[in-house]
């Protein structure tokens, strides 16, 4: 579970060196990444029923807390699913930044 | 045709017509032949055309795969090129972005085309799942859907949308050098900004668009999906959807925070990594670390009413007066426990934060540091060199989580100041890192600061601070102090001094009676003066026995003596037993943290017994009549003039400490056995000493109560550790503990005890709350039970009962469980013929039933009751008691519910469910919310549904032709 990845991935991708304000906002846009790539996966797990009971609830009260609990139950998987995305995106980021220009 | 031929008679027009008709079916099925050939041609010409087409796009494809091979084999550009031009194929002239667009498209086509085949897959998974998983009643226990299975044709799609994209990377990153070269630059500044440009262009920018442009072309449901992300993308403040998008990117610790699975590391793997890594992250931890306390705010909140009821309700029993030793132990064993969930707590959040920053490399100290004390003040260090820069970045040294401490019934501003210095303590462990308002603080004694902050004036007759219940003090994330009481905050200190901005400015009270009550200090003797805090009543320390000191003296070491006093100066008794006299030589050894006497002066002392009848604001104050008890179970008459104002004495913490004139406490004093008289800490908690003396049973640890009482599963306070004898424990405590005991169960292993627990949950004083989904085809019942939290606030278990104890007798038709999902008649034979259930679908239970039966014969209630709570009636049997509460009830196809009435021809007396506008909640948790008192329901007693019916007989009586059986909650 501990890889070099993980043990390093925020120097690792260099976002350590970013003034906090550009930290904050790739965390942002990483993070955004990855829900969407959840929110992907939860959707396809869900039935019709949950779906649409989903988009209700998001409608009427879009706290990611709320929903999260309401995910959490629906798809049990849910913690999985996030660390496999959320794996993902830090593998394929880091594996940029420690392939591309190496053979120049 | 000409005139001869023309038909003269009506049988020659029949022939002629008859052969005119032949002629044209003729044409037509020739033409109709023809026509198909001709289709047949057309079809052969185009199936071998896409034949050929496929072949060639084959070929192509396998040529583009080998030129794929021999560039992920490290061939370069120019051998590429060359075994292109063997494979007869021309020179690839797309630029890098046209291959990375065209691979998408590709990658995406199988993507699409595998998520069909994994649904296929899944869908039949699902049927055979469904079986097994219809006895999961926790999600989390359900057979998961199975995984997706790449084919081969995605993994190539996937390699070459892979290759594309790294030779774009490669691409911009080379144009960029070029760039960057004709600037001037070189080595390692060169390298530094080539490593911006990756991060900033390619990680932050040109990555999550290739991304996105992914995610754009799965989404189904484009309403749902909008909404969705304009959800995330409204979440403010900011500061928040940064923690959440943090905590995704750094799942998975960070996914414990969302869901369920709060630490994935252990504690020992956390000790395992060294102190003092890089701060440079720090500010990404600190976000990350006020995160989660966003994420877990609910529970936080949760948590903290159940401690104030857990401590109301201990205090309130306190509060009584009268006080067993039994009392006395659930007292502090009640407190113990209390600090003990903190204590937990505050861990476990720790681990959980730890947890969250290993995983973006801050490692472990730093992580303690952020866990225990949010953050502090750190440089901003390069993680490689170490030197401060002016581009490192910002390390956020204001993160803390807030603390409050609550004034609490009978506590003033020294308790309640002392308790916010424990709160502290336990948030910024490393005292240094604090800010200076919490180093003054904690660098100061609570009585100290009360003076500093105008709450304690000694020397004034009123010199004590009018303390609310509900006031609190309050140190926010960035140190600020204030104290908060009736709508009005005072902002003590800031959080970047340690000096006082602004002093209390409210009302002050006599809260040590030195207005009213003069007694000759004289009469105190020298222990009285070394401790006059603790020693509000007078007591004079030297008639008292060793434990009636212990107790007197609580907040300060009670073994430790004072500067200059020698243990001879001690009681007698006390001499012999002193902790710090050698057991062998009685020679006395010193304390090592014995006060200063100088220290003790400081505190002007109380002297309770001390002046006349105050003359503040007060008015005459007396003890309230019949209610002032003094020790045992006495109780004193009137004494002296009522109260101006009594609920102010109670909101101040009077029902403790009631003043009373010279006259009065003379009396008292000469009519009492002082020597009985003893007061601990928290208020007017007169303990009888020769009761506890005489009472065998007054046991100081559990292990002491399982001994004298022979029990193998007490638990007092909190268990030595996680198992009763062996038996891990959950959501046990003194209370159910008590049950048992009274009725002489024990248990000998956890399945007896997790059986009783659950059906606790169906017994006795649980009430029941129904959650109705709304909405037709789906209209499911969902029973929950749960203690009264008002009643049982100990009780915060939710027992939802598995659907698998609601099976009927002779089920045959589609069955809708209370969980909400549904089961066939043939599924339901599979699982008799598993040995899931028995043949005739009766309870699963039914042992289990019968044995509780029994354990709760004597709590049996009257009939009434009994119907009314569905609880065995008398010694009814079991197979009575279940016929008796499991029922059918029926939904018509507008969503009503029907059942029938009791003791009446179901054939024509068919119930409608009545209104339940009343006595229904909807319960999050176990809080109750709103009422959600649909309009039909389920709310009548079982006595009106003691009748199975059928839907044909609904059918016909109510002329319903869709019905749904749904099987009923047999405990409502």
């Amino acid at each position: 579970m501990f890889t070099e990845i993980n043990d390093n991935i925020i120097k690792t991708l260099g976002i350590d060196a970013l003034p906090v304000e550009k930290q904050k906002e790739a965390m942002e846009k990483l993070g955004a990444i990855v829900y969407q790539e959840v929110m992907l996966r939860v959707l396809d797990i869900m039935n019709d029923e949950d779906k649409d009971a989903f988009e209700k609830l998001i409608e009427k009260n879009p706290d990611p807390e709320i929903m999260f609990t309401y995910l959490s139950e629906k798809v049990p998987t849910i913690d999985a699913i996030v660390s496999e995305e959320a794996e993902k995106l830090r593998a394929e980021s880091a594996e940029i930044m420690s392939e591309i220009g190496k053979e120049e | 045709m000409n005139r001869e031929s023309m038909p003269t008679t009506l049988a020659e027009v029949d022939k002629l017509i008859a052969e005119t008709q032949s002629k044209l079916e003729a044409d037509t099925k020739t033409y109709e032949a023809n026509e198909k050939a001709r289709d047949a041609r057309g079809a052969t010409r185009e199936a071998n055309e896409k034949i050929r087409t496929e072949k060639e796009a084959s070929q192509e494809t396998e040529k583009e795969a080998t030129i794929d091979r021999v560039i992920a084999e490290g061939a370069t550009k120019e051998q590429a090129n060359a075994v292109r031009e063997s494979l007869g194929m021309e020179e690839d002239l797309r630029t890098p972005e046209q291959k990375v667009n065209d691979a998408r498209n590709k990658f995406i086509k199988e993507s699409l085309k595998l998520r069909e085949e994994t649904r296929k897959r899944t869908k039949i998974a699902k049927i055979k799942n469904s079986i097994l998983n219809v006895f999961r009643s926790d999600n989390k226990q359900k057979i998961a859907p199975e995984g997706v299975y790449p084919t081969e044709k995605h993994k190539e799609a996937k390699k070459s949308y892979d290759r594309a994209k790294t030779e774009m990377y490669n691409d911009m990153l080379n144009k960029k050098r070029i760039e960057l070269k004709a600037t001037g630059l070189s080595g390692k500044k060169l390298e530094k900004a080539l490593t911006e440009y990756k991060t900033t262009e390619i990680i932050l920018k040109t990555m999550p668009e290739e991304r996105q442009k992914i995610i754009d072309a799965k989404v189904e449901k484009p309403a749902l999906w909008k909404k969705l992300v304009r959800g995330y993308m409204s979440i403010k403040p900011k500061w928040k959807r940064v923690a959440l998008s943090t905590a995704l990117f750094l799942a998975p610790a960070a996914a414990g925070a969302i869901g369920s699975a709060a630490a994935l590391y252990s504690l020992g793997g956390l000790a395992a990594i060294k102190f003092g890594r890089s701060m440079a992250i720090g500010g990404i931890s600190a976000t990350l670390v006020k995160g989660i306390d966003w994420l877990k705010r609910g529970k936080d909140a949760e948590f903290k009413r159940q401690q104030e009821i857990k401590t109301a309700q201990l205090q309130g029993e306190f509060a009584k007066g009268e006080m067993t030793v039994e009392q006395l132990e659930k007292y502090e064993s009640g407190s113990e426990s209390i600090e003990d969930a903190s204590r937990k707590r505050l861990r476990n959040r720790m681990i959980l934060k730890m947890s969250v920053g290993i995983a973006i490399g801050a490692g472990a100290g730093a992580l303690s540091h952020f866990a225990m004390d949010g953050g502090g003040h750190h440089d901003a260090i390069q993680p490689d060199n170490g030197t401060v820069t002016p581009d490192g970045p910002e390390v956020n040294t204001n993160i803390h989580n807030v603390v409050e401490a609550d004034v609490l019934k009978g506590h003033g501003a020294i308790q309640t100041i002392s308790e916010l210095q424990d709160k502290l303590r336990a948030e910024y462990p490393d005292v240094t890192q604090a800010p200076p308002s919490v180093q003054h603080i904690l660098s100061m004694k609570a009585d100290r600061l009360a003076i500093e902050y105008g709450m304690f004036k000694p020397g004034d007759d009123a010199e004590s601070a009018i303390m609310k219940l509900g006031s609190k003090f309050e140190v926010d994330t960035d140190g600020n102090v204030s104290f908060h009481q009736e709508g009005t905050t005072t902002l003590l200190e800031q959080g970047t001094d340690s000096d006082v901005s602004q002093v209390y400015g409210g009302r002050m009270i006599d809260g040590d009676h030195s207005g009213r009550v003069d007694v000759d200090r004289d009469l105190q003797s020298e222990y009285e003066k070394m401790h006059p805090q603790t020693n509000p009543e007078g007591v004079k320390t030297s008639d008292m026995t060793t434990e009636e000191y212990k107790l007197a003296h609580p907040q300060t070491d009670p073994d430790a003596l004072p500067e200059g006093v020698k243990v001879s100066d001690l009681p007698d008794e006390y001499k012999s037993t002193h902790p710090y006299l050698d057991e062998n030589t009685q020679t006395p050894t010193e304390a090592s943290t014995t006060p200063k006497i100088d220290e003790i002066k400081t505190n002007p002392p109380i002297e309770p017994l001390k002046g006349n009848w105050n003359t503040g604001n007060e008015g005459v104050i007396r003890p309230l009549q019949g209610d002032f008890n003094i020790g045992g179970a006495s109780t004193l008459g009137t004494v002296g003039v009522g109260p101006s104002n009594t609920s102010e004495m109670i909101d101040n913490g009077f029902t403790k400490e009631v003043p009373m004139t010279n006259v009065a406490s003379n009396e008292i004093l000469a009519s009492q056995k002082i020597d009985n008289i003893i007061n601990v800490e928290h208020g007017p908690k007169n303990i009888d000493i020769d009761r506890i003396e005489k009472d065998v049973r007054h046991l100081e640890t559990v292990k002491d109560v399982r001994e004298t009482f022979g029990r193998s599963n007490v638990v007092i306070d909190k268990p030595d550790d996680n198992t009763i004898d062996g038996i891990k424990y959950d959501e046990w405590n003194k209370s159910v503990n008590d049950t048992f005991e009274d009725h002489n169960v024990k248990f000998t292993s956890y399945e007896d005890y997790n059986k009783e627990r659950e059906l606790q949950g169906l017994f006795g004083e649980s009430n029941k709350a129904v959650e109705y989904t709304d909405g037709k085809n789906e209209n499911v019942i969902t029973t929950t039970y749960f203690r009264d939290p008002v009643a049982h606030p100990e009780w915060n278990t939710i027992s939802k009962i598995p659907a698998k104890n609601f099976f009927e007798d002779n089920i045959n038709e589609t069955t809708k469980l209370v969980d909400g999902t549904t089961i066939s008649k043939e599924n339901l034979d599979q699982l008799v013929e598993k040995g899931v259930l028995n043949d005739n679908y009766k309870f699963t239970h039914h042992d289990e039933l019968e044995r509780l039966s029994k354990t709760y014969e004597k709590l049996v209630p009257k009939i009434e009751e009994a119907l009314a709570n569905d609880k065995p009636i008398g010694n009814e049997t079991m197979e009575s008691y279940i016929e008796r509460i499991t029922k059918k009830v029926y939904q018509a196809d507008d969503g009503t519910l029907y059942g029938v009435k009791g003791n009446v021809n179901w054939d024509n007396q068919i119930a409608r469910s009545i209104n339940t506008s009343q006595n229904i909640s909807n319960y999050s948790g176990n809080t109750p919310t709103t009422s959600i008192a649909p309009g039909y329901g389920l709310w009548q007693t079982s006595s009106e549904y003691n009748r199975q019916i059928t839907s044909d007989v609904l059918r016909r009586v109510l002329g319903y032709n869709d019905m749904t059986t749904v099987v009923r909650n047999p405990f409502r």
